[in-house]
């Protein structure tokens, strides 16, 4: 089989790629590791000592971010309870009532929120104080902080892996200033303690905090494969190999079949070793049953192959596949649940992640965690092969085509 | 045999081929000359079905490159223009790939792979990986990944640009012995010295079309048994061409810009007359040279164009 050999001569060229490999391989569990460790939950054990808080909030920008900092996290039905949350429509108006007594403490969101955010820089969400209620400042500070810093991490890895991963060498400083904001998030992450882990599980048993980064950060890398699977196949076309490849006697459906299978063993691969990493080193849980997550991972990794195809046949160039990498990953990342969990997103956004691959490899797992039989899991494999292999038709469809 | 039937490509409103045929004989090497866009990499990709052609077809040995052309790939060896092989892949990792691709596979790959290393003197460096090669071996193992299967035809687009000169001549020497050996070769290349050397019968395509065809012996006939002088001057006067063309020695005269090209059989006579009329005619010459019998010259006769242009 000649799309064997094509398919092990793509993994063997991915191998062979150091850095490559280190951001596949290696930054998935060090960001686990810090997200796990970092933000792992003491909320709720927390949660019954915490007193009665009157807060006010400014939010000068009204983005998805801010929303749901506003509405999900802060009004998060743990908290309802002790955060009485009254909306200012001027930073002056908010001023005047922590002053008056009114309110304990302020939270402004200032404009340019989110884009910062997601963009990696700093934002100073300014909390204000009332002098002798300083208690709920610290506790409101820590929410925000949490929050902000999780954003930040996430969009900061996806940004790092399009720079460095797949675009062109060079990109060293990017990865360094990246390892010293994850420095900063773990010094960070005393005060920053707080645990939006999943509201409830279709299962019997709760996920932790580390269970559910470890399987969004899997499933967010995997995403990568996707991009890195159609610039393999750019990348050939500009070289000359998939020129030559065509002047062999091989079909080009060998050759298109060759390169998915390339993507799909790549991306089984690196998952297999997340997973068993992840399990080895943090004693991470994929679920009672492996065999089910071997089997999503499996479906899913088949799923992101079969984009991989669709993407080679839609993008011309690999630098607009790189772009697609660094913000449509991002996106699909943040819809899909990798970034914060989707409980604390509104209904619409919800909605939308149903069409993310990696929102329903996401869910599975986290399924597969909390401990469901196999026909609760149907649907996830069913969504999953239909992406795949609508994907890859439209994708084989349309480069034996050219 | 390979035969070239009546090609045409046109790529938007410009036709890159125009009604291209030839035959090239078995155990022949066939030299496509031309100078760059002339349309060869076209032609060499029509024949080797990579490029479906307008109008026309390829035969090999009677199969049909629109017909059968699985069966056509299998006799032919495509050396493509540009360095087509996986940089971070050794030499012997990118033999064995293009190997497999042409259905070798076991005790004979690895004979294959062995034998071509050899052929292409890189054996002691095959482990290497690509990115660090040199160009001239890059363009080595370039043309070896192409004999692997032992074509019957092998078919190379330029494949010595931009490499030294000892790369070069071991490029040379090593096809000059593959063709001794049997291979039917048609070798690609704006480089006419290089045809000159390897080549017996020649096409010579200049803007898609095929501008000349035949023996080395036949093209130099172009120059009529004669001699090309190009003359390079400060500043020409119609007076002075009017009393070029009236002269008996002219066989034939090219003027661009500045320069003019005449061709005679009587080089010695004629340099006299030009330099006496240019006197004359107060025009000043920078270079006069001669060409003497080469394709440089019979592209020169026909198109009034160097080839390097
Ligand atoms: N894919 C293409 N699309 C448009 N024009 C092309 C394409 N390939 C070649 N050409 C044009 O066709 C002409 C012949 O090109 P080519 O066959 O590469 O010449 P050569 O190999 O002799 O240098 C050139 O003018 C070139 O610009
Ligand atoms: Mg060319």
């Amino acid at each position: 089989m000649r799309a064997l050999a094509i398919a092990w001569n793509e993994l063997k060229i991915w191998l062979r790629d150091g850095k490559g490999l280190l951001l596949t391989f290696l930054m998935p569990i060090v960001l686990t590791a810090i997200l796990g460790m970092a933000l792992s939950g003491v909320m709720s054990s927390g949660a019954d000592s915490m007193p009665e808080m009157e807060i006010g909030l400014y939010d000068a920008e009204k983005s998805e971010l801010s929303t749901i900092l506003a509405e999900r996290v802060l009004q998060h039905k743990d908290l309802k309870k002790y955060i009485h949350l009254k909306e200012y429509s001027s930073e002056k108006e908010l001023r005047k009532s922590i002053q008056d007594g009114e309110r304990d403490a302020g939270i402004i969101i200032p404009a340019g929120y989110s884009k910062k955010l997601t963009n990696g820089q700093s934002v100073q969400i300014t909390v204000l104080r009332h002098p002798e209620k300083s208690t709920s400042g610290q506790i409101v500070e820590s929410l925000v902080a949490a929050y902000t810093d999780r954003v930040t991490a996430i969009a900061d890895a996806t940004q790092v892996v399009a720079n460095d991963l797949l675009a062109k060498p060079g990109g060293q400083a990017s990865l360094q200033s990246f390892v010293q904001q994850l420095e900063q998030l773990g010094d960070d992450s005393g005060d920053s303690r707080n645990d939006f882990v999943r509201e409830q599980s279709v299962g019997k048993k709760s996920v932790s905090s580390f269970q559910y980064y470890a399987a969004a950060m899997a499933v967010m890398f995997l995403l990568f494969n996707s991009v890195n699977g159609a610039k393999s196949i750019l990348g050939e076309k500009r070289m000359g190999t998939l020129s030559r490849l065509l002047t062999t006697p091989t079909q080009k459906s060998s050759i298109l079949v060759g390169k998915f299978l390339g993507t799909l063993l790549f991306s089984v691969f690196q998952i297999s070793f997340f997973m068993l990493a992840t399990f080895l080193i943090f004693q991470v849980s994929w679920g009672e049953n492996i065999l089910q997550s071997v089997t999503i991972a499996f479906v899913y990794a088949f799923a992101v192959a079969g984009i991989a195809m669709m993407l080679a046949s839609i993008v011309k160039t690999e630098e607009s596949a790189d772009q697609l990498a660094g913000f449509g990953v991002q996106i699909f990342s943040m819809l899909g649940g990798s970034m914060v969990p989707l409980f604390v997103f509104p209904e619409v956004m919800r909605n939308i992640a149903l069409f993310t691959p990696n929102y329903w490899a996401l869910d599975g797992f986290l399924d597969v965690m909390s401990g469901v039989s196999w026909s609760d899991l149907f649907l996830t494999f069913g969504v999953l092969l239909a992406i795949g292999l609508s994907t890859l038709s439209i994708g084989i469809w349309r480069l034996q085509a050219r | 045999m390979l035969q070239v039937k009546e090609l045409r490509k046109r790529f938007g409103d410009r036709e890159a081929v125009s009604d291209i045929s030839f035959t090239v004989n078995k155990g022949e090497c066939f030299g496509l000359l031309g100078p760059n866009g002339a349309g060869k990499s076209t032609t060499i990709s029509m024949i080797s079905g990579l490029l479906s052609s307008d109008h026309g077809d390829v035969e090999i040995d009677g199969l049909s490159v629109k017909k059968n052309l699985m069966a056509v790939k299998k006799k032919m060896g495509v050396v493509p223009q540009e360095i087509a092989l996986y940089p971070t892949l050794s030499a012997k990792e990118n033999l064995y790939f293009w190997g497999r691709m042409y259905g070798l596979r076991g005790a004979m790959l690895k004979k294959r792979v062995d034998e071509v290393l050899e052929i292409v003197g890189l054996t002691d460096r095959a482990k290497e990986r690509i990115d660090q090669y040199s160009g001239g071996m890059k363009r080595r193992i370039n043309i070896g990944a192409a004999l692997l299967h032992q074509p019957a035809y092998l078919i190379m687009d330029e494949p010595t640009v931009g490499i030294d000169p000892q790369s070069r001549n071991h490029i040379l020497e090593t096809v000059k012995e593959l063709n001794k050996q049997g291979m039917t070769v048609i070798y690609t290349s704006h480089y006419m010295e290089e045809v000159e050397f390897l080549c017996e019968r020649i096409a010579i395509m200049d803007h898609g079309k095929m501008i000349a065809l035949g023996r080395k012996e036949e093209l130099y006939q172009y120059l009529v048994g004669g001699t090309s002088i190009r003359v390079v001057t400060a500043g020409i006067h119609e007076n002075w061409l009017a009393k070029l063309k009236e002269m008996a020695n002219v066989q034939n005269i090219v003027v661009q810009e500045d320069t003019v090209i005449l061709s005679t059989s009587n080089k010695q006579e004629l340099i006299h007359q030009v330099i006496a009329t240019a006197m004359d005619e107060k025009i000043e010459i920078q270079t006069l040279d001669i060409q003497e019998l080469n394709l440089e010259a019979v592209f020169l006769h026909l198109t009034g164009r160097s080839l390097r242009d």
